[in-house]
């Protein structure tokens, strides 16, 4: 998992480092905007989950994404991002189990072309586990834990029209909950997530005809 | 029989030249492409001719609501005033009344994240087509030809190709078919992002100097298709940009030094040549006075002498005569070349913005004005004789609005109103201030939302808060009525002063009387395009005079 984490930050700093000069470029190339102001959205989709469990195997989980996003500059936004997970049988414990986070945080768009841009975000907050963790064959242990949480992404989105766009996007969830011992844990999640994008400021929409 | 034969002939020979002025080749020379080359190498020409000139710019947003009845209206307004520097792509250097810090920002966090900025470089912008026009970007359609003024315009359509970049022009241009000059261009950038927006914009192009013409005028339109909700609604906005003070003269007095003749001396010796303290005193009064004049004016804030300070010395040279006034030194006016709304004294020199002069209904509003800055005079409100001193002009341009002030305290304004009161009681335009109190009612009834318009840069301000200048003439108007066609209170803005984008000479405008036909066209105080009539600089007439008598 130590790997992976770096691969992820590698990957980020790359992004980051290489496109900072293609994106000077572009600006000095085009022509200055004469107005700046933010652009808002919210979101809804599909996510799914899979949830380490301490010592246990991995548990899948779906459910749904809300989010609100303001972009805050060319390049940069913020967004606040809540999920409800739910799996039925939480590996084979016979238990249900729930995920409900609540993060927030800076988004920055690398890239874009067309109607489409790249977005790498880094969010913080909170996440209630509900979950169930097999002690033997024949017994389990489960239980809640609220624990402070943190994700780091990143996606595509494909603007459709000048209200609605598609955001696919995949992040690395930290979440703690307990292991059969009772002790806290952290785990390593991986999130995929599906969603409309509904804007509510209109974002231009490069349709054909400019393109002629 | 023959002369059936001349007129079918004639018919004949209409036609054909009817129908060549249709086609797309455009003289009897030159081909539509070869036509769209030249129109190419001579707009990369302007670009490196743009880069050496630094005018002032000016722009005024106003931004608008739509109402229950779909009437737009102002509802807020932004002001910038710079200096443009196009050597490092567009940079724009903002004369700033006061500096927000970083306290500034830090306290308005959210209406700084949630609202839309407006970038002063981004109207500047709009002087360009294309810094980098190249044909094999854009694909060029022949529209028509067109008068434009005296300017016979080719009409192009201009569009950037599939695999062009980003940010290219497309609308289209008129180009004077003289020397393929583009003189206006109607359209915006392509390729906006998600956070920064490219307006459509109407930009105009003078003939400032023999076959040189320089950005004028950009009117900006933009109108949303939420115009009327509260919350998240679009860009919906009328925007103005004016551009002067090209000639690099106004800024270094060189060609005057190089001018210079020294007469010969005059022996005065039995003249009494001494002064006495009083003597003294208005002369150190007047050297502040032209020291503070004469710098407004050599960076480009304050217009020259000329035709408009003759009818504003009309207007005084009547409330002094009427009067019975003595005023020694004499009165002198001249106009600041700005828009927001503002009057002031330097000394005995009275100043009224561009702006205020094409808002005033008529001369007795005018006279209004005038009599409240004469009322300064006459009460002998003086000048700050700290500017006499030469070295208090040592600063940045852009810091002007914060070095010089003229504004005077609240006592010696309303003394000036009375004063004023006084004074226009004995004078002609007595029966004629109903107007001007309508003028004021119109202005404080709009002050809320044009607080750039009526903020002043370097005067006192014509309304704070509930209260205006000239308390007594405002009670005294009838009630302002904007259903009421007859009642025009204030004027659109450009309605009357015409402005010399090289040498800042103001002209008043020729324009005819318009009966209106519905209220939404009163307009006070708002911004409206312009349609200015294009003229050959008179360097380029000479040159075509010549050329028309040569063999």
């Amino acid at each position: 998992m130590r790997n992976r984490m770096r691969t992820i930050g590698k990957v980020c700093f790359f992004a980051i480092v290489m496109v900072a000069p293609a994106l000077t470029q572009n600006r000095l190339q085009s022509p200055s905007p004469a107005v700046a102001g933010p652009a808002f959205d919210v979101s809804v989709g599909y996510t799914r989950l899979a949830m380490q469990m301490p010592a246990a195997g991995r548990a899948n989980f779906n459910g749904l994404d809300f989010s609100g996003n303001i972009g805050l500059g060319p390049r940069w936004g913020a967004t606040l991002d809540s999920s409800y997970l739910y799996t039925p049988e939480v590996l084979s414990t016979k238990h249900h189990g729930y995920a409900l986070s609540l993060l927030a945080g800076p988004v920055f768009y690398p890239v874009a072309h067309g109607n489409t841009r790249v977005f790498v975000h880094a969010l913080a907050g909170a996440a209630l586990i509900d979950g169930a963790v097999p002690i033997s064959d024949t017994q389990d242990f489960h239980g809640w834990l609220l624990h402070p949480s943190y994700a780091a992404g990143g996606g595509l989105e494909h603007t459709v029209s000048a209200q609605l766009a598609v955001r696919l996007g995949g992040d690395y969830l930290r979440t703690s909950f307990y292991d059969s011992s009772g002790a806290e844990r952290p785990q390593n999640n991986m999130r995929l997530t599906m969603s409309f994008v509904f804007r509510l400021k209109d974002r231009p929409h490069r349709s054909s005809a400019q393109l002629q | 029989m023959r002369s059936l034969k001349i007129i079918v002939f004639l018919l004949l020979v209409s036609s054909m030249a009817g129908l060549a002025a249709e086609n797309p080749k455009l003289s009897s020379t030159l081909s539509f492409d070869q036509t769209v080359d030249r129109v190419v190498k001579r707009e990369r020409e302007f670009v490196v001719t743009m880069k050496r000139m630094h005018p002032l710019v000016e722009t005024y947003i106003q931004n608008l609501r739509e109402d229950n009845d779909h009437n737009a209206e102002p509802v807020s307004d932004q002001y910038f005033l710079g200096r443009l520097d196009l050597n490092d792509g567009v940079r724009d250097s903002v004369f700033q009344k006061q500096h927000h810090g970083f306290l500034h920002h830090a306290l308005n966090p959210v209406s700084a994240a949630l609202g839309y900025k407006f970038l002063p470089q981004g109207f500047a912008q709009m002087v360009m087509l294309d810094p980098d026009f190249q044909k094999s970007n854009y694909r060029f359609t022949f529209v028509r030809r067109e008068f434009i003024g005296e300017a016979r315009c080719i009409v192009i359509d201009v569009q950037p190709k599939e695999k062009a970049p980003k940010g290219l022009f497309t609308g289209r241009i008129w180009v004077e078919d003289r020397d393929f000059s583009i003189v206006r261009f109607n359209g915006t950038y392509s390729g906006r992002a998600d956070y920064t927006h490219y307006l459509h914009f109407d930009s105009w192009r003078f003939n400032l100097q023999s076959d040189v013409w320089l950005p004028s005028y950009i009117y900006v339109e933009e109108s949303g298709t939420k115009r009327s909700s509260a919350l998240f609604h679009d860009l919906y906005l009328k925007a103005q940009t004016r551009l002067w003070a090209y000639d690099p003269e106004q800024l270094n007095h060189e060609k005057e030094f190089t001018q210079i003749k020294v007469d010969s001396s005059v022996d005065d010796r039995s003249v009494a040549k001494d002064n006495s303290p009083v003597e003294s005193q208005r002369m150190w009064e007047r050297m502040a006075e032209d020291n503070a004049v004469d710098h407004l004016q050599k960076i480009g804030v304050l217009a020259p002498a000329g035709d408009v300070d003759k009818i504003l010395q009309t207007v005084v040279d009547n409330l002094i005569i009427t009067n019975k006034l003595q005023v020694e030194p004499d009165v002198r006016c001249r106009v600041l070349l700005t828009l927001p709304l503002e009057s002031f004294t330097i000394g005995h020199t009275l100043v009224v913005s561009r702006g205020l002069l094409d808002v005033l209904p008529d001369e007795a509003s005018l006279a209004m004005v005038l009599a409240h800055e004469l009322g300064h005079i006459v009460l002998g409100h003086h000048v700050d004789t700290q500017l006499a001193f030469n070295d208090r002009y040592f600063f940045a341009d852009t810091t002007a609005f914060q070095h010089l002030h003229f504004e005077l305290d609240a006592a010696d304004e309303a003394a000036a109103d009375n004063k004023a009161v006084e004074l226009l009681g004995n004078s002609p335009y007595k029966d004629k201030l109903g107007n001007a109190g309508l003028f004021l009612k119109a202005l404080q009834d709009r002050s809320p939302v044009l607080a750039n318009l009526i903020s002043p840069r370097l005067g006192g301000r014509m309304v704070n808060g509930n209260t205006t200048r000239m308390t007594a003439l405002f009670t005294s108007a009838p009630a302002l009525e904007k259903l009421r066609l007859d009642q025009v209170a204030a004027l659109p803005i450009g309605s009357r002063i015409k402005l010399d984008p090289w040498g800042n000479q103001l002209t008043m405008m020729n324009a005819k009387p318009v009966a209106l036909v519905s209220p939404r066209e009163k307009m006070p105080f708002e911004v409206t395009p312009l349609f200015p009539f294009l003229t050959y600089s008179l360097a380029e007439r000479k040159l075509v005079a010549q050329g028309s008598v040569g063999p």
